[in-house]
């Protein structure tokens, strides 16, 4: 994985300098809270229901055993023992208190970690697919560009105030698991006729209350430019998204008033023009040097194949089920990746206590060459295990209460903070995650389910996701009370879509038995070996409706 | 008002059209669509011309009289209004534009560093004080990741090669 | 009139907080100054500005409450889990120790 050079080191350093003194400033009284909270939001601080909230940038989700142990560390030592793994990649903190702020950053910045940019009308941080580097379906390694991008984002001197915040995540694999198409920019790796390595890139996608799947804007850019087709697109709209309307400032926006063709027309028009003279390509030596960091570790030659592996399979079917949920295929041969999920049953989806962080590092540096990933399903991936090592590393996570196998499945819930700590919130997102994972503890027969993705927002919004889960559920006030509006259908992989509003929102004592209704009908309907989404897409959602309305 | 350049409080020479009358003797900084009126009117004038610019004003029709302009001012009606950001890299770097850009409007001395790094030379300010940050703001950061007007791109490793695991390179 | 209570957060350390009679600020609901009138509210609302002016909290607004034997109660969702923590129903692990005010 990447990791800082002297100059890094002395960037984010400066960087914690020039926060502290702008905090300084603030509890001094030369900035105004108006002034003030622009600089703070670049800097990753929110104010939010409780207290300030802390995000901290993981770029990529890539993290290294030190850097976790420095999450768990701040957690106990600032916060109250715990962080929330974000549907970006990163983490927050709930409760910082501001004046320990420049402290925190201190802390991160020694391990090459920092929050810049976490939030902001800027470039926020860059994501990608967890399963980078060792997917067995991978084209190109994403992680090289997007440190890339990370670098060039970072402190844009020209797309630090733009109309609205910028999302930009990246794939290298066909299956996407980065959900690019619901992105400011996506970007798909691929290759063309002659083997030159470029992107797909993808424009003006997203969720929130115009939930948009964005569109392509150029099937090929050689993968040199792109640094100079990022700044035309991020030039066109700083220039032309709107600034009058917060909810109508996103780049989404833009593209559907003006049509992609038009704003394809104005974007490579500038490209043309700065392409070539204004020195935004990397050299190549840079692209190397940080290509360089994305070696693969020195994996072991697979000699024989290990029986050890399948016999713990036959012996403990609690361990095969975890095999069979949480693990998936790895480029090298005797090799897999392994997803911890960080979603008990009934427990906080995304939460992880600070003890909790230190044993996945522990694990990552005995079984996994020190590295951790972070998903955008809010769960952990332990990238580089050797088959071999899955049996004790299942009964480590086993005594440390993260051996849950259940990704993928309907208690694999993506769900916001909600209105338990979010200060535009609605409804509640998280409780209702916790009663939802309660109903469907039984893990046989989640499993038996199939994949079903079930994502909770406890406002428009949508930081939960709600629009592109199979199951999505969408917090709302009707006066003064919660209730959550289900959309069945979505998904944000390759073939993105939005869910279809099933009918009128049901009330907060009533959204479980909603679902398990919306699961009872799918059982009810689904074909032999079907997904979810295969009986949806067969049947539509005349039954589901029918079952939770008794209409047609 | 104050006028910040180069880190010092300086003299603002530049004057507006006030009253329908064109200010004679004095540097003269005229709006988009006031150039537009007069442009004919001022074919001779022999003093400095100005431009003051608006986000939503576009470049391209400037683009030939650009050197008619000793100052472009480019407006911040509120310091989250990035637009003028992206104008000045574009007279800069597209147009060529080498007189004095200046920031108006409102602006905080934070942005100071990405205002100059985007080819801002001068500053109006409301308090004068902040001239003494000027040089700190400038001068905070040793190098940057990406190229812009000013400031130096970072390019390759700063220290050690990525093979040699030498706990001085880095810190975990 | 509704009975309403002014609240904020606090400036350095982002707790949330409520008016007091006296013009501080506590962190107790229960213990905040109720107003009932156009003319109290305004009262709480300059009591706010100025507490804004001096830096001691950010955010303030008025919410209404209903009133009971313990003192002023919220009335809708998001007051009831500001002042009573969030409701997500598991042991916050250990962690730093607030010291209350």
């Amino acid at each position: 994985m990447y990791r800082y050079d002297e100059f890094d080191f002395a960037f984010v350093k400066q960087r914690v300098d020039e926060f502290r003194e702008q905090i300084e400033r603030r509890l001094a009284g030369e900035l105004t809270e108006e002034q003030f909270k622009p600089l703070r939001l670049m800097n990753g601080l929110y104010l939010q229901l409780h207290a300030y909230m802390l995000r901290v940038a993981i770029p990529y989700g890539t993290l290294s055993s030190c850097q976790m142990r420095r999450l768990a560390w701040i957690a106990r030592t600032y916060d109250r023992g715990y962080g929330h793994f974000t549907t970006r990649q990163n983490i927050q903190y709930n409760w910082p208190r501001l004046q320990d702020v420049p402290k925190i950053l201190e802390a991160l910045a020694e391990v090459g970690m920092h929050a810049i940019q976490t939030s902001g009308n800027c470039i926020r941080n860059v994501t990608s697919d967890p399963f980078a580097g060792v997917a067995a379906d991978e084209i190109e390694d994403p992680r090289v560009y997007a440190e890339i991008l990370r670098q060039w984002s970072t402190l844009h001197p020209e797309f630090s105030f733009l109309p609205r915040k910028f999302k930009i995540a990246i794939t290298g694999s066909p299956h996407d698991r980065a959900a690019i198409r619901v992105h400011d920019i996506g970007l798909r790796m691929l290759r063309d006729e002659s083997g030159a390595p470029g992107f797909e890139v993808v424009v003006g996608g997203g969720q929130g209350r115009t939930p948009v799947i964005g569109e392509t804007i150029r099937k090929f850019l050689p993968s040199q430019h792109l640094i100079s087709y990022l700044e035309a697109i991020l030039r066109t709209y700083n220039l032309l998204g709107r600034r009058d309307n917060l909810y109508k400032s996103r780049i989404k926006i833009l593209v559907k008033q003006v049509g992609i063709e038009e704003f394809r027309r104005q974007v490579e028009q500038e490209w043309e023009a700065i392409r070539d003279g204004w020195q935004l390509d990397l050299p190549d030596a840079e692209v190397t040097r940080i290509a360089d960091y994305f070696a693969p570790p020195r994996y072991e030659p697979q000699e024989a194949i290990d029986l050890s592996f399948a016999t713990a399979q036959r012996q403990d079917p609690a361990f095969a089920q975890w095999v069979r949920c949480n693990t998936f295929a790895h480029r090298q041969a005797g090799y897999a990746i392994a997803v911890i999920s960080l979603k008990p049953e009934g427990g906080i989806p995304g939460d992880a206590t600070a003890g909790q962080m230190e044993r996945v590092a522990d694990l990552a540096d005995r079984y996994g060459f020190g590295e951790i990933r972070v998903t955008h399903e809010q769960n952990l991936v332990l990238p580089d295990l050797r088959k071999a090592d899955l049996p004790a590393l299942w009964q480590a996570l086993v005594e440390a209460d993260l051996a849950v196998p259940n990704v993928g499945l309907i208690t694999d819930m993506i769900a916001c903070p909600g209105l338990d700590y979010c200060n535009l919130a609605n409804a509640r997102s998280i409780p209702v995650a916790q009663r939802i994972g309660q109903r469907f503890a039984d893990r046989a027969l989640a499993e038996e389910l199939g994949p079903i993705t079930l994502n909770i927002s406890g406002c428009i919004n949508a930081c939960g996701h709600h629009h592109v889960a199979n199951i999505g559920l969408l917090g709302v006030d009707k006066k003064g009370r919660e209730f959550y509006q289900i959309t069945l259908g979505g998904r944000a992989d390759e073939e993105a879509a939005i869910g279809d509003i099933v009918g009128p929102a049901f009330s907060y004592d009533e959204v479980v038995d909603a679902v398990e209704s919306v699961v009872t009908t799918y059982r009810g309907q689904r074909q032999q070996g079907e997904t979810f989404l295969q009986t949806y897409r067969r049947v539509g959602i005349k039954p589901f409706k029918e079952t939770l309305y008794g209409t047609g | 008002m104050a006028l910040v350049k180069h880190g010092k409080i300086q003299e603002d020479a530049w004057t507006r059209i006030e009253n329908d009358s064109l200010p004679l003797g004095r540097p003269l900084l005229l709006t988009k669509e006031e150039w537009c009126c007069l442009a004919a009117t001022l074919r001779h004038w022999e003093q400095p011309l100005g431009l003051l610019l608006e986000g939503s004003d576009s470049l391209d029709d400037l683009r030939p009289v650009l050197d008619r302009f000793r100052l472009i001012a480019l407006n911040f009606p509120k310091f989250t209004d990035g637009r003028a950001y992206s104008q000045a890299r574009l007279l800069r770097k597209r147009y060529g534009y080498s007189g004095e850009l200046r920031a108006v409007g409102n602006i905080l001395q934070d942005q100071f560093l990405q205002m100059h790094r985007c080819g801002f030379d001068s500053y109006e300010v409301a308090d004068g004080k902040v001239a003494e940050v000027w040089a700190v703001a400038i001068h905070r950061y040793r190098g940057f990741y990406q190229s812009a007007e000013r400031g130096q791109r970072r390019e390759g490793a700063a220290t050690l090669p990525v093979e040699q695991p030498a706990a001085a390179a880095w810190a975990y | 009139m509704q009975s309403h209570v002014m609240t904020a957060n606090g400036l350095a350390d982002g707790a949330v907080v409520y008016l007091h009679a006296s013009g501080r600020w506590v962190r107790d609901l229960q213990q905040a100054v109720v107003a009932d009138t156009a003319e109290g509210c305004a009262k709480l609302e300059a009591l706010a500005e100025e507490a804004v002016r001096k830096r001691l909290v950010i955010g303030h607004y008025l919410f209404a409450v209903s009133l009971n034997e313990s003192g002023p109660q919220p009335i809708v969702q998001r007051e009831r889990i500001r002042a009573a923590g969030p409701t997500v129903g598991t042991d916050l692990p250990a962690g730093r120790q607030d010291a209350e005010v």
